[in-house]
């Protein structure tokens, strides 16, 4: 089974409801930014597969990959 | 597509991803094949553990803010312990005057460094990611901008990039934090005297293969233009003078590790220059307003390493030493030390199965809304004790500087 991974930006301030290995579904809030406009909500259904943070753009970098 | 096409496909995309979260990876794991954490040899703890004295002095004629960025009380209580020892103190924890400041900011009770930022140079609360304007993007002078319209001197110093939320919200007004390369251009339109941190690339052109910029404008070129001295090496630091001088040590962020110039050293030479630069007597006469900040402690803390957090923290308080040494000798000198939010949720808990070791626990990857400490020495400190908001802050300095109507918005 092949796998495609998707890339999720959010704003590093607010906390994260997901971590590693947890199961999401599209439309599902990751973060707890609330700033309705800011993008925070999953943008596809899957597992997380890694979280890192990115100092220069003081962003949460979220890898969610989509079994196909 | 046949089953070998598809998993040859499979292969690139995860390839790819694989590339690009490399280029993510921030700049404590790029970096970390060189940073020795555990070897804390390089700060050398304090015998003394009694809080510097209070002064009677009432001219203030400089002022030295030092911002610890994600600090709170458990990041310094954990270095402390580290470093120091449970007798032991950090420079930062023999501040004479002590107090708590609350953080919130205008859209949220958890603020991020462009509104905290805002909020300690202009005096006003900003939705986060605002730098130097109100939530309707009306412009706010800062107390660097108005030390410097009084005749001061003025300095940034910082790990991060110079042009990141908080340097960067004592000169410049953008509404978001994010557009580096605008807020470049008015860190040197602003003329601010000393300038020292990372982030070269949104000062070069589009045409150099390093540049963050999407336009031609060489703002190391115009800074020579307007009389700025540039460099970029400890060893180019050791001969500069004033009045005007920029460092860009790397592209990006400050890596933190030899032959790097340390927080420390970069403070001690902006004070060097401050102070005597040319030897303009006007500004010396004049005073000076700098701004250090230990922008790293927040990014380990983002990552809840608590390693990096007590290394950062530790350097960061080597920066404020810079600071108390200058004022100690000079007498009228206020330095004061604080936070623009706390990060992590850190709390510090006993040792696990007897280990001499405190354990700690993260309660999240983001900023948190807790207080954060305030301390202060040098004259006027007293100001600073109690509980405030951040935007009371910047009024006081000005107070203490006579500088009248603060906050107010530019016109």
């Amino acid at each position: 089974m092949s796998e495609k991974q998707v890339i999720l930006r959010v704003d590093a301030t607010y906390d994260l409801t997901v971590k590693v290995g947890d199961r999401v579904r599209q439309g599902e809030r990751l973060s707890r930014n609330p700033e309705p406009d800011a993008p925070s909500t999953s943008p596809a259904t899957g597992v997380v597969r890694s979280v890192q943070f990115d100092p220069e753009r003081h962003e949460f970098v979220i890898v969610i990959a989509q079994a196909t | 597509m046949s089953n070998r096409t598809a998993a040859a496909v499979a292969a690139i995309a995860i390839l790819i991803v694989t590339l690009v979260l490399v280029s993510f990876a921030p700049a404590a794991e790029q970096f970390s094949s060189l940073i020795k954490v555990d070897d804390l040899s390089f700060y050398q703890a304090q015998i003394a553990a009694a809080p510097y004295p209070l002064t009677n002095a009432k001219k203030v004629r400089n002022v030295i803010l030092c911002i610890g960025d994600g600090m709170g009380l458990s990041q310094i209580t954990l270095a402390s312990m580290k470093a120091a020892g449970p007798g032991g103190r950090l420079c930062m924890e023999r501040m004479p005057v002590t107090g708590l400041v609350r953080t919130y900011s205008a859209s949220s009770r958890v603020t991020d460094s462009a509104a905290a930022g805002t909020a300690l140079a202009a005096g006003i609360k900003t939705n986060n990611g605002m730098i130097g304007v109100a939530p309707n993007e009306q412009a706010y002078e800062t107390i660097l901008e108005a030390a410097k319209a009084r005749g001061m001197a003025t300095g940034l110093v910082a790990t991060s990039t110079i042009t990141h939320a908080t340097p960067a919200s004592f000169a410049s007004h953008v509404k978001s934090r994010t557009t580096e390369a605008p807020i470049a251009e008015q860190l040197i339109a602003n003329k601010v005297n000393v300038l020292f941190g990372g982030g070269r690339k949104y000062f070069l052109p589009k045409s150099d293969p390093n540049s963050g910029r999407k336009d031609d404008r060489d703002l190391i070129a115009e800074a020579r233009q307007a009389g700025y001295t540039y460099v970029t090496t400890e060893r180019e630091l050791r001969s500069i003078r004033g009045p005007h001088v920029l460092g860009l040590f790397q592209f990006d962020s400050l890596t933190t590790v030899p032959p790097e110039p340390t927080l420390a050293s970069l403070t001690h030479k902006a004070i060097r220059v401050l102070r005597k630069g040319s030897g303009s007597s006007s500004r010396t006469k004049g005073g000076f307003f700098l701004m250090v900040e230990g922008s790293q402690i927040d990014w380990a803390c983002h990552g809840n390493d608590p390693k990096h957090a007590i290394r950062q923290t530790l350097l960061f308080d080597q920066a404020v030493q810079a600071a108390v040494d200058f004022a100690m000798r000079d007498g009228h000198t206020l330095v004061i030390v604080t936070a623009d939010h706390e990060t992590g949720g850190l709390t510090i808990l006993e040792g696990s199965n007897g280990s001499a070791e405190p354990s700690v626990h993260w309660s999240t990857k983001g900023h948190t809304g807790t207080p954060v400490p305030i301390g202060a020495m040098g004259p006027g400190a007293a100001v600073f004790a109690g509980m405030q908001d951040n935007t009371d802050i910047p009024k006081k300095i000005a107070r203490l500087l006579n500088i009248t109507a603060f906050p107010r918005p530019v016109e």
